[in-house]
């Protein structure tokens, strides 16, 4: 959850509160791309007896631009609908569910996946790939769902061919000290360099016990550019897309006892490209209007990525661990290369992922990389050129990733006679995935079989 | 007012305004309405046969008289100047029912 909870509204609205977006090179399909939308932080396997799931009067899209200018150029769209069979139980099933049509399984959701073409111009046109495709029902336990991961495999959909697309509850595959960072930025295997110092001590994941609802995709890389062919190398323009998802709700809702109606245009409440970017780079005074524009509207909030608050945090949160970066003041070019334009060719040899001057806050994939043979989680500060910020993927360690990037360690692409502090490569939070509980898959849809309440009730 | 009151007045109203503005202007383009926050316009659908079940008048400046109407997925903005006074003036006398 780069980006759980991370706006006031937001916040009050999980069925629309987008999690984490990833957008990578199929490791095990390179032809193709994966691209990921997670939403409703904080899932307990517990959490019965409803559960959870997506919105129904939620329009769900993943939005792809190929062209630079941060507008839509192909969008993916998730509507969902629930059918309950049996209103006279206060139960989410009655018996065990051992298929996706299990009588005794009786709130189900299904989901149409729409394409479309250049959304919200005149001439946007859309076709139907896939209408009332089941989402999986949530893992209860082994009474309930006692073979869940024959039924979330079942509800793995392949249409035209290769493609993939999965809707439905997944093991929540971001990890992060969430209760030290948000504890006045303590990072606790450096806590005793803090200026409230406590003793150093491994990170704790914060989600290493919750699950997500998460849409994944998997289409061919010739879907995706410009003109529907393939890249020639990483150096090709259309070798790069933009990719972001968003969430929207209808204009109005009218409620009236017995019923609830919503009406009007859909208008959109949340958005996320980048980890992190409404979550630690906007102030919470923009974090609401942020979320319902589109990301050509982002050199409004340039200002906050030139200068981000957090890079003036550290140095006064770890007293002396961070000289130079308290003498930069310079607009941070490095940090608008990364999160608003893409890096460009010329600076980090055989990469770029410039998608021109358009500010716009997106996942910007190079699809010409292959995945790597070794990856890090680093991504390309290690030398790991298929990971974030070229794209991201699942194991990536966005956080430390962009702890190091604010504390300094990417200026020198912008300015060569800028030396990092020491301890600025050295951030993180202490974790890696094997703090994630659940290993991930080497295969769509990537993250892991969702946790059930009965092993992993509240609190564990 | 008490609320069952206001209640049936705001729906009378909003289907008198709504038939007011269906009858005597020429809807404009959905497509016009206000895109400020980068949302997708949506597409022009005018209304034919009966009003739906739903329709809702939104007074979205008073000053400039501009108006929506929302009903189904759509919504269309004009000005209409005597449509917001007639709404405004019941608005004002029902409050100090």
């Amino acid at each position: 959850m780069s980006s759980h909870r991370e706006a006031p509204e937001t916040s009050k609205d999980p069925v629309t509160d987008n999690t984490d977006v990833y957008a990578f090179v199929s490791p095990d399909a390179p032809d193709m791309v994966t691209m990921i939308a997670n939403y409703i932080p904080f899932e307990e396997p517990d959490g019965g007896p409803n559960f959870y799931e997506f919105g129904d009067d939620v329009l769900y899209m993943i939005h792809v631009d190929n062209d630079g200018d941060g507008i839509p150029n192909i969008s993916y769209q998730f509507e969902f609908t629930t059918e309950v069979s049996n209103k006279q139980t206060f139960l989410y099933n009655t018996g065990p569910i051992e298929s996706l049509d299990s009588a005794n399984w009786s709130r189900k959701q299904f989901y149409t996946l729409t394409k479309v073409l250049r959304w919200g111009q005149d001439d946007s046109e859309s076709v139907v790939l896939a209408t009332h495709v089941p989402s999986p029902p949530c893992n209860i336990g082994p009474r309930s769902t006692p073979n869940y991961k024959d039924l979330a495999d079942a509800a793995i959909h392949t249409f035209h061919s290769r493609r993939k697309v999965f809707a439905g509850q997944r093991k929540e595959g971001f990890y992060v000290d969430l209760g030290s960072i948000f504890d006045l930025g303590a990072l606790r295997p450096f806590q005793n360099l803090h200026l409230i110092p406590m003793a150093a001590a491994p990170g704790v994941n914060g989600t290493r016990a919750v699950n997500v609802h998460s849409m994944a995709l998997q289409v061919p890389i010739t879907d995706l550019t410009s003109d529907g062919t393939k890249p020639s190398g990483y150096d090709d323009p259309k070798a790069v897309i933009g990719v972001w998802a968003a969430a929207y709700r209808r204009k109005l809702r009218i409620r009236q006892q017995h019923r609830e109606v919503s009406s009007g245009p859909w208008v959109q409440v949340s958005r996320l490209g980048n980890p992190l970017f409404n979550e630690v780079v906007n102030p919470v005074g923009v974090k609401d209007s942020w979320n319902t524009f589109g990301p050509a509207y982002d050199s409004k909030y340039a200002e906050y990525v030139e200068h981000p608050e957090l890079a003036g945090l550290l140095p006064v949160l770890y007293p002396g661990v961070f000289p130079n970066l308290a003498k930069l003041k310079a607009a941070r070019a490095d940090l608008v290369a990364i999160l608003l334009t893409g890096i460009p060719d010329g600076l980090i040899e055989g990469f770029q992922n410039y998608t021109g001057t358009t500010q716009a806050d997106m996942l910007r994939l190079n699809m010409a990389i292959p995945p790597a043979k070794e990856p890090s989680i680093y991504g390309i500060l290690d030398g790991d050129l298929a990971g974030f910020p070229n794209g991201r993927r699942v194991p990536d360690d966005v956080t430390a990733i962009e702890l190091r990037a604010i504390a300094g360690v990417t200026y020198p692409l912008v300015d060569p006679t800028y030396t990092p502090d020491a301890a600025a490569g050295q951030l993180t939070d202490g974790l890696t995935p094997q703090n994630t509980r659940q290993k991930y898959l080497g295969h769509f849809p990537y993250l892991a079989t969702p946790l059930n309440g009965f092993d992993v009730p509240r609190g564990s | 007012m008490n609320e069952v009151t206001r209640r049936g007045f705001i729906t009378k109203v909003s289907v008198a305004g709504a038939a007011a503005a269906i009858g005597g202007l020429a809807l404009p383009s959905a497509a016009q309405a206000s895109q400020s926050n980068g949302a997708p316009a949506a597409p022009d659908h005018r209304l034919k046969g009966a009003p739906p079940q739903d329709v809702v008048l939104h007074i979205r400046d008073a000053r400039t008289s501009e108006v929506a109407l929302i009903a189904g997925s759509e919504e269309y903005v004009f000005h209409d100047r005597q449509l917001v006074s007639s709404v405004l003036h019941k608005l004002n006398k029902s409050t100090k029912e």
